[in-house]
């Protein structure tokens, strides 16, 4: 973008956004920030995808044979829980609290090195858990030894469990080099501080914000000088203790900005925790050095959850610090000192690190005064949450707070958050998580605090960050269809698993008994409902990033690239299975698999159209074999059957695009003529064998698609009458026109940016 | 209110879980709701918001949240206190002739139940301090050896020693015959260690046993039962 535009463009982000922070940070770090996040998005998607899968599995779609796809629902299980833990949360929050760190403390990184060596060994590590995942590893996310190695019969072998603690032992020195970065940026040299100065003088109340000094500067946070603070003050300071010192000595100590607070606490938790992932990983390897040494399970299960914990809380902390500052700039509060808003901080961090105990309550050889520690740590770490609410409450309350999509999502992560609390209180209670440990209610508090709580928080600051770092706005409506989808899947399949866990569902369960089946298309349709949800915001992430040009011109020969591409690594995985079985079968998969990756090629490079012709009629020649060898085995299962209903679910989905994209009216008639259409063939299949000669399932499942379309033709039909726009406030001004990308849809153009 | 008798009785029950919660969650409202009337503009200073705070949007409600909040965690805390494990596992071990043994092996996938008969004390020697010899303590069960067949009444303390074969399971008896209901005791079993666990039986009938925590992929198909004959 040329230099004359980033001025008006400034302009523009402040009047949507507010004040934007003075400080700027440097373009190495803007960078980095934003491969983190583009990183994670990727990560969320496969993660996401493996999600979808295990529901797939557990709607009763046969995807595979029944031994086959229960560990295959264990190997997602698995590869799910750590890939949205680090690739995905870990991720986004470290990228973030780089970029808050910078920010707030008003200075450059203690190294760019180390914080692109986090970067890489993430997502090296990444990589090599989606390995393992090919391999079958199923431990768990939680890699409970002595499983890790005795799998069983028909299970994973070593070398994936090898795989599986290299990439955690990467992913660990990754973390560490984050906390390691924060805490000496933090240590070294000048920071920005000196907030204290708004208590006044005398005895007057002391969180009146009636300092003349304030009000000069707006109470910005992000506008403290640089201060000179000697290390041990500075510690006091950092972590919010200063805080709870009567007024006198409050004073005396000078106050960082809270969102550096949140950021070095998450550092300094998460730094302690990782001994525990170090020791886990070290009994491991120590079993697979020496298969006879006489391990204690026990101690390398108290050290997983050692630092189990505070990888949860890790992907909290650097967003609870950030909405302390959001959160009152969207509503347009001074809060330049707000003793209530470091309060939280000291006890989130001592208890953060002692909480860990109440995942083993039922591990009865763990000592008694553990146990003890457990529930006074689990109290403890609700009561800095709660004061956290109140703060933010107390904030929006009675304020005319900007409704952006930062707010709305940072609103809707602490609506999930508190729910999340009341069931971590209910389960972390020693009374009571006899009945529900190790059911479906567990997941659910975990979704509840993460997926509608942290991952809230990550996706809303996401919203207010790239925009800062590219002066590109996202697309808003797209944003808003994302936030409904996110909300309503994420709610729904928490929720849902925090019930199915009180009725009495048992976690980690690839068999579903017959009394709970019924919930089974639900969570997959929540599920898909985030899902979908993610791909838009996806869409709308990459656009933002490039502007939108790049997306328009490169945007599907990327898509057809990638996809070609891992199909072909899919097969290549195949080949593992038909060795020593049929040498032609085995040399087809690698011819077939290595010219599909090899495809990736054309497609990037746009070597023309006889290179599409010639992958589009060979990938149609794989699926025609494939269609084939099935419909011959001696399977039950009407392949020709379900390639109609994929072909059918795949040209539903396609009709998102027409429909965000706005296209013209022809294609929304199309779409809706399909759709009934659709509808009278699932009338007729359904009927009995005697009529129509063949009968296909009618179950909740296909009631719900059913239902689905109609909801389809019926918002396609209001979408015609109303001119073409989901948004149709919007459009009354944009023209009723929408045979084009409607403008409110696509990259704000120069026109708009004028101001 | 609950009197705590055996260590069975180890936790409040669902039902009492559901009451306690809904009162917190209603004191939790109650207060938001509280703040939110006290501090219409005719109404704050009556409710004892300082006037120039309210016009900055900010008041005590976050002094008086916290000692709310700290004072239900304290409540909470006394409320669970006669549950705790080892508070309640030594109610149980004051009357050791009474404790019925029963061994557990866990391996995968299977369970073994054992009669270990009942614990042996010699109450009243020496010091006249409580000296268990037989705990119960055991190895796994070795492969191919049948285990002596299990006895037990409603009603009598039951003591569970579990050991593993191999992996981390989990040891549940589950509220019902239905192969998942709501689990009634659990722990985990680690390898290596001697799990012990006091429950005791209310109702005879026939009860699940059920792995609870991850060991395999055949781990949903660990199952067994234990039935439990009247007094």
């Amino acid at each position: 973008m040329g230099e004359t535009n980033t001025g008006v463009l400034h302009l523009k982000y402040e009047k949507d956004e507010g004040p934007a922070p003075e400080y700027l940070i440097s373009k190495d770090l803007s960078d980095l920030t934003l491969m983190f996040i583009v990183s994670s998005v990727v990560y969320f998607l496969a993660a996401g995808s493996l999600a979808i899968l295990m529901r797939l599995l557990q709607s009763g779609v046969p995807i595979s044979q029944n031994q086959q796809s229960v560990g295959l629902f264990y190997t997602a299980l698995t590869v799910h829980g750590q890939v949205m833990f680090f690739g995905f949360v870990s991720m986004l929050t470290i990228g973030i609290s780089y970029y808050l760190l910078s920010k707030f403390a008003k200075k450059p990184l203690y190294s760019m090195m180390l914080a692109t060596i986090s970067f890489s060994l993430l997502n090296a590590g990444t990589i090599f858990l989606f390995v393992s995942g090919t391999m079958f590893f199923g431990a768990g996310w939680y890699n409970l030894m002595p499983l890790t190695f005795h799998p069983g019969n028909g299970g994973w072998n070593s070398l994936s469990a090898v795989i599986f603690l290299m990439a955690d032992a990467m992913i660990g020195i990754g973390l560490v080099i984050f906390c390691l970065v924060v805490i000496a940026t933090v240590f070294k040299g000048k920071i920005a501080a000196g907030v204290q100065k708004s208590e006044p003088e005398g005895k007057q109340y002391d969180d009146s914000h009636k300092n003349q000094v304030d009000l000069d500067d707006g109470g910005r946070i992000d506008l403290l000088p640089m201060v000179q603070i000697p290390s041990s003050t500075r510690l006091v300071s950092v972590l919010g203790i200063s805080s709870w010192f009567p007024r006198y000595y409050r004073r005396a100590v000078p106050a960082v900005s809270v969102v550096v607070v949140g950021v070095f606490v998450n550092a300094a938790a998460l730094i302690t925790g990782s001994i525990g992932l170090f020791t886990q990983l070290g009994i491991g390897f120590s079993y697979l050095l020496n298969p006879d040494f006489d391990l204690n399970w026990l101690l390398a299960k108290d050290a997983w959850w050692f630092f189990g914990h505070p990888i949860v809380y890790f992907t909290l902390f650097s967003f609870l610090g950030a909405a302390y500052y959001y959160i009152p700039r969207y509503a347009k509060k001074t809060v330049p000192y707000d003793k209530w808003a470091y309060r939280s901080w000291p006890f989130y961090f001592v208890f953060t690190v002692m909480v860990f105990t109440h995942h083993t309550y039922m591990d009865t050889p763990n000592p008694a005064w553990l146990k003890m520690l457990a529930q006074v740590a689990t109290f403890g770490v609700i009561f800095p949450s709660a004061l956290t609410i109140m703060t933010i409450m107390m904030y929006i309350f009675r304020s005319k707070i900007k409704w952006n999509l930062t707010s709305l999502f940072l609103m809707a992560g602490f609506v999930g958050w508190t729910i999340g609390g009341f069931t971590g209180a209910e389960t972390g209670w020693w009374g009571t998580n006899i009945y529900l440990h190790n059911t479906l209610n567990i997941v659910g508090h975990i979704h509840l605090v993460l997926l509608v709580g942290s991952v809230l928080f990550g996706l809303g600051l996401i919203y207010s960050i790239v925009p800062d770092l590219t002066r590109n706005k996202f697309g808003v409506s797209l944003g808003r269809i994302h936030l409904i989808l996110t909300v309503i899947g994420g709610f729904g399949i928490a929720l849902l698993f925090t019930y199915l866990g009180f009725a009495g569902f048992v976690r980690r369960e690839a068999v579903v008994p017959q009394e709970f089946s019924w919930a089974m298309p639900w969570l997959f349709f929540f599920a898909s409902t985030v899902g979908i949800g993610q791909i838009i915001f996806a869409y709308n992430l990459f656009r933002t990033l490039k502007h939108g040009q790049w997306f328009k011109s490169n945007g599907l020969y990327y898509a057809a690239a990638i996809s070609t591409s891992l199909a072909g690594i899919m097969h290549l995985i195949l080949v593992q299975y038909f060795v020593g079985f049929d040498s032609l079968t085995s040399t087809f998969f690698i011819v077939s698999g290595l010219a599909q990756i090899f495809w990736f090629i054309p497609y990037v490079r746009k070597w023309g159209r006889i290179w599409y012709t010639i992958g589009i009629v060979g990938t149609i020649a794989l699926i025609a074999l494939f269609v084939n060898s099935q419909a011959s085995g001696e399977d039950g299962f009407d392949w020709k059957f379900i390639l109609f209903y994929l072909v059918v679910g795949g040209a539903q989905l396609f009709w998102i695009i027409p429909l965000l994209l706005s296209w013209s009216k022809a294609r929304f008639y199309a779409g809706i003529g399909c759709a009934i259409s659709i509808s009278l063939f699932w009338i007729i299949t359904n009927s009995p064998e005697s009529v129509v000669g063949v009968e296909a399932p009618y179950d909740d499942l296909s009631i719900l698609i059913e239902g689905l379309q109609v909801i389809f033709i019926v918002t396609s039909v209001m979408v015609i009458l109303r001119g073409g726009s989901l948004w149709p406030k919007k459009n009354i001004t944009a023209g009723k026109d929408s045979d084009h990308g409607s403008s409110n849809m696509g990259p704000p153009s120069n026109q708009e940016l004028d101001i | 209110m609950i009197d705590v008798q055996l260590a069975g009785d180890l936790g409040f029950g669902i039902s009492w879980l559901r009451m306690v919660l809904t009162v917190s969650i209603l004191l939790a409202a109650g207060f938001f709701i509280y703040v939110i009337l006290s501090t219409r503009s005719k109404h704050a200073l009556l409710a004892g918001f300082d006037k120039a705070k309210y016009e900055l949007n900010k008041y005590h409600a976050e002094k008086y949240w916290a000692i709310f909040v700290g004072g239900l965690l304290i409540w909470l805390w006394f409320l669970g206190y006669p549950w705790m494990p080892p508070v309640a596992s030594h109610d149980a071990i004051e009357n050791p002739d009474e404790v019925h043994i029963i061994k557990v092996t866990a391996g995968q996938w299977f369970w073994q139940l054992e009669d270990g008969g009942y614990m042996k004390s010699d109450r009243g020697s020496a010091q006249g301090s409580l000296n268990v010899q037989d705990d119960g303590s055991h190895d796994p069960l070795p492969e191919g050896q049948s285990p002596a067949p299990v006895n037990v009444k409603a009603g009598e303390t039951v003591k569970f020693i579990a050991t593993s074969r191999d992996v981390n399971h989990g040891f549940s008896i589950l509220s019902s015959s239905k192969s998942m209901d709501s689990p009634m005791m659990q722990m985990q079993v680690v390898p290596g260690f001697n799990n012990e666990f006091y429950f005791t039986f209310q109702e005879p009938g026939v009860y699940t046993i059920r792995c609870l925590e991850y060991c395999g992929w055949n781990h949903p198909y660990m199952i067994s039962q234990i039935t439990i004959n009247a007094a």
